[in-house]
């Protein structure tokens, strides 16, 4: 199983393959996931969207008020 | 105030690439179970018919495969673009699962799933086989894992909310992992997958039967099909049945909007075989029903009542007042986190605290809500009467079709008849898109029936929604149109394309090797 040519193709096949596959991803990247598309949701972010005032410290307590299972 | 078109187009946009990328996945499991059957017989007789079967089908299977992981990557990335708040606040429990789903199931299933194709040559028989069950079970636990995510926003179990975070955290994976929605619903999509796997492999085999060619395969498909289809078309009515049990415990007023059951009757309901459900009188036109059966399927006894939507709107608009507490008290504690009157009220009332939000939608402050807010808020847990009624009823339709269609193809095939009842055979040949028909009505059913939540009485889909003005939302859809209808294109041309040549003209053996004919 010795076809230089063979594996010369194969190598250029993979190597354009991978280049268009990269270049996809950065497009997809560009126009969907780049930072001017971001939209940070935190715990501040998400008093907001329920109309609540955000805390008075940021650092969230390690132990939550309540159970928050359903009955 | 939230961008009500967001949150229309994003919903259409997962709903649409959910369908889609359900029309993949059922045909992944039904059809790796098949081979793991064709390539048992091969393993165990030893007749090389069997391990061309398994060949033939497995090419199949292969482009199938690759469509459903194309297309189902792309939800995952909507949960971050689409569903940002969503993310945050469930993100804790619904990752994990999902997260599992790729480092268990696909990992193990996208590696054997090659040795699957170029093991042939390379593998012992048993070797192979054991790789072809392989991949037949990391589809399924694919399936698993997804419908524990799934199930957990049905009945979302094992998890707390925390004041601080403002999200939902993990408390017991293992509540999470036995849910019994997620169980129910993972044996009764599995069974669907299978019945779909059977029906495509029946169809195109009354195709080959019809046509008088590869006969030997074909027949032999069919009996496979047949046989197991059968099984699995039996489990998904008793599974099915299962699924409507628990959502009569857990979700009753989908299991109301489903029957169109506007008044609570008296025990036990009758199950609504036909009618025309009417939201503006809130009444169903023409009912024709079949006494006791609603009551034995939703509540398994013949004293408990399946409550009605009236009934169930009247318990929604109580428990959106007791939200409207935790929301007051949720205030007080994001303002002062040591407040003990706020955390005991906060306690008190904070299973319903998803139903205050619902007011978000009409009030900016909940606690200034009238009570004309409300009784809308309350109306707005009713989901789509209509469309749920008529989903359920043609799936169910279809899934007694799929009984009575392998019941007769086992029968023909015990009696070697299958060339004999041609008409049988066209039968067969129509049914192919059936199950997918009857499984997507099946996901319509169960998520369109649970609006107006992402997850049950947790959060209103319409919270969940990211900052994002509509238009970004509609370019990404636009985008999955034209791609997924391209990949819809190429899928059919090159499924059409194998089947056209069919197992005699894929050219796995040489011609001096072929066993025309061969048992």
């Amino acid at each position: 199983m010795n076809h230089p040519g063979w594996r010369r193709a194969l190598r250029r096949e993979l190597a354009s393959l991978m280049t268009l596959k990269v270049a996809a991803l950065a497009l997809l990247w560009w126009l969907f996931f780049s930072p001017p598309h971001h939209s940070p949701v935190d715990g501040d972010a998400a008093s907001r969207r329920f109309a609540l005032p955000p805390p008075p410290v940021s650092a969230p307590t390690s132990k939550p008020a309540g159970s928050g299972e359903r009955p | 105030m939230i961008d009500l078109a967001v949150v229309d187009v994003s919903r259409l946009q997962f709903a649409l690439t959910a369908l889609y990328h359900f029309l993949f996945v059922p045909l992944t499991l039904g059809l790796s179970m098949n081979l793991v059957i064709m390539e048992a017989v091969y393993v165990m007789t030893g007749r090389e018919i069997w391990k061309r079967m398994t060949r033939f089908w497995g090419v199949l299977f292969g482009i199938n495969f690759a469509m459903g992981v194309a297309t189902g990557i792309t939800m995952e990335f909507q949960f971050g673009t689409n569903w940002a708040y969503y993310s945050h606040y469930v993100g804790d429990v619904f990752g994990a699962p999902l997260a599992l789903e790729g480092l268990m199931a696909f990992f193990l299933e996208a590696t054997f799933v090659g040795l699957f194709f170029f093991g042939w040559e390379r593998l012992s028989r048993v070797a192979h086989l054991v790789v072809t069950a392989l991949v037949a079970l990391g589809s399924s636990l694919s399936a698993l894992w997804i419908l524990i995510a799934n199930a957990w926003m049905q009945n979302p179990v094992g998890a707390q909310f925390n004041p601080q975070t403002m999200r939902m955290e993990l408390l017991s994976f293992s509540q999470v992992l036995f849910n019994p929605v997620a169980q129910a619903k993972f044996v009764h999509t599995v069974a669907a997958g299978y019945v779909v796997g059977s029906v495509f492999v029946l169809a195109v085999s009354a195709w080959y039967l019809l046509r008088g060619r590869n006969l030997d395969i074909a027949r032999r498909s069919m009996a496979v099909a047949a046989s197991f289809g059968l099984a699995c078309a039996l489990s998904v009515v008793v599974l099915g049945d299962e699924s409507g049990y628990l959502a009569g415990e857990n979700q009753k007023m989908k299991i109301a909007a489903i029957e169109a059951e506007w008044r609570t009757e008296k025990p036990p309901a009758g199950f609504t075989v036909f009618g025309f459900p009417d939201v503006r009188a809130r009444t169903t036109h023409a009912e024709l029903k079949v006494p006791w059966v609603l009551g034995l399927i939703a509540t398994r006894s013949v004293d408990q009542p399946v409550l009605g939507i009236f009934d169930l709107v009247a318990r929604a608009r109580v428990r959106i007042e007791s939200g409207v507490e935790a929301h007051a008290a949720l205030q007080a504690l994001r303002a002062n986190p040591a407040d003990a009157a706020a955390q005991a009220r906060f306690a008190a009332h904070q299973a319903d605290l998803g139903y205050g939000l619902l007011l978000l939608r009409y009030v900016g402050d909940p606690s200034a809500a009238t009570s004309g807010q409300i009784d809308e808020a309350a109306w707005s847990t009713v989901p789509n009467v209509p469309v749920l009624f008529w989903s359920f009823r043609v799936m169910v339709g279809l899934g007694l079709f799929f009984i009575l269609l392998f019941g007769t193809a086992f029968y023909l095939s015990a009696r070697q008849r299958f060339e004999q009842n041609r008409w049988f055979l066209r039968i067969a040949f129509l049914s192919l898109p059936l199950p997918w028909i009857a499984a997507e009505l099946g996901w319509i059913v169960a998520e369109y029936g649970r609006q107006p939540w992402s997850v049950d009485g947790l959060l209103p889909t319409f919270l969940g929604v990211s900052v994002t003005p509509a238009s970004n939302v509609w370019l990404s859809l636009s985008g999955f149109v034209v791609f997924y209808s391209a990949l819809a294109v190429v899928d059919v041309y090159l499924l059409v394309r194998m089947i056209r040549r069919g197992p005699d003209g894929l050219g796995y053996w040489p011609p001096d090797r072929a066993p025309v004919g061969a048992q």
